[in-house]
């Protein structure tokens, strides 16, 4: 008797259990379908933004490929049809986690821009180097993966979000986009 | 109507979720840099709140008591994903700063705690209003933390620079360990208010009482 109380209170949790998720299951999937599409439309959006920030204007054209980490995405730029040049999303870490940033190449292979997508560095000590245009602009003009000394320096107190930033660009530099220095049979 | 004043007053100062009852630290300390950040924040963890509050009310007679703690967590988790794929789609600025602190609500003990302790034995209507009333007491003491920090660490309030661009803030406010100090501080100050009151509130009582006695005496003259 005992026995059979056990199977039935057994398998009340277990129905009840299922119920539930399966309720906080429907829900969730008719969120995500209210909002997928919003989301991916935010997404780009953010892109195009960091786009816009370095090349002025034009759409981009994702250049499919296998990239290696901290490179995720490769974008070609094209104005009216011309590519102007290349932009390359690359997520380095930093010190409060991956710090997201566009950098722009130029067709002849140079730095053009970075611009900032999102990050988690620590306020008043990361934010000088992420959120200082002035800084990011020492990278303007590179063609060689860069290390400190070439008159690149880490910001103080900031070394571990100067260093995601140099790596992020040297990754960029190191795919070989633009037609001076092809490494890579990717670019257009 | 009396009923739900004093529920509202006991969630939002008698038991206030950050001050009195010190749950959710974690994301408090975090969270409360600006104060556009803490309303953000805030109005999350009140919907959710709300939502989880209600739905663990009418089913808290057939959740068994043996897995009502993962059946709960299940309901937050998933309030928690529709809030924050909601904020991503309509508030994507919002979802940048506050990050990974919207899916970490599943994990903050305010909503667990009011699952446990309230909506599990209550009605629907009055487990609602507990959701909506704690909701806002979280917020409140967010938003008095995060106008802090802003002002002293930022020189702003509410974005807004009141200061020009050459104000250095105190970086240690910006940082969660400042946070902490700040956040002792508070809950010293609101605790001494609220005994205070209590103080004063038994002497009034004390006198009344006193002058009833007499006005009686009076009377029985």
């Amino acid at each position: 008797m005992s026995n059979e109380n056990n199977m039935k209170k057994s398998i009340r949790i277990v129905v009840t259990l299922c119920l539930i998720t399966a309720l906080v299951g429907a829900l969730l999937a008719f969120v995500n379908l209210v909002t997928k599409d919003r989301i991916a439309e935010q997404n780009q959006k953010a892109m195009d933004e960091a786009v816009a920030v370095i090349f002025g204007e034009g759409t981009t054209e994702e250049i499919a490929g296998d990239y290696q980490a901290p490179v995720s995405k490769v974008f070609d730029v094209k104005v009216a049809g011309h590519s102007v040049g290349y932009c390359v999303l690359v997520n380095p870490k930093g010190y409060g986690g991956a710090v997201e940033m566009m950098v722009g190449i130029t067709p002849e292979g140079a730095v053009r821009g970075i611009s900032i997508v999102s990050h988690s560095e620590t306020p008043n000590l990361g934010t000088k180097v992420v959120e200082n245009t002035s800084y990011l602009a020492n990278y303007f003009g590179k063609t060689q993966p860069v290390s400190y000394g070439d008159g690149i320096e880490a910001v103080s107190g900031a070394t571990r979000s100067s260093n995601a930033v140099r790596d992020g660009v040297n990754a960029a530099l190191a795919l070989g986009l633009g037609k001076k220095v092809p490494v890579t049979d990717q670019e257009g | 109507m009396k009923k739900i004043l004093n529920q509202f007053l006991d969630a939002v100062i008698g038991q206030n979720p950050i001050l009195i009852q010190l749950l959710g630290m974690c994301s408090v300390l975090a969270i409360s840099t600006t104060a556009m950040n803490a309303i953000g924040m805030g109005a999350a963890v009140t919907v959710v709140l709300i939502f989880s509050n209600v739905l663990i009310s009418m089913l808290r007679k057939l959740i068994p008591n043996e897995i009502r703690i993962a059946a709960f967590i299940v309901i937050i988790s998933g309030f928690v994903t529709a809030v924050q794929l909601i904020i991503k789609a309509y508030l994507p600025s919002l979802d940048k700063s506050l990050g990974v602190f919207i899916p970490l609500i599943v994990v903050n003990c305010i909503i667990l705690a009011r699952a446990e302790a309230f909506a599990s034995k209550n009605r629907v209507l009055p487990s609602a209003l507990d959701g909506l009333f704690m909701g806002v007491g979280y917020t409140a003491a967010l938003l008095i933390l995060s106008i802090v920090r802003e002002f002293v660490g930022y020189g702003s309030f509410f974005g807004m620079k009141l200061f020009g661009n050459k104000f250095v803030g105190v970086g240690m406010l910006v940082s969660p360990p400042g946070a902490f100090i700040l956040l002792g501080i508070l809950i010293a100050v609101v605790n001494f208010i609220i005994i205070k009151n209590k103080e004063k509130k038994k002497s009034k009582e004390k006198e009344a009482k006193l002058s009833a006695e007499k006005e009686k005496e009076v009377c029985e003259q």
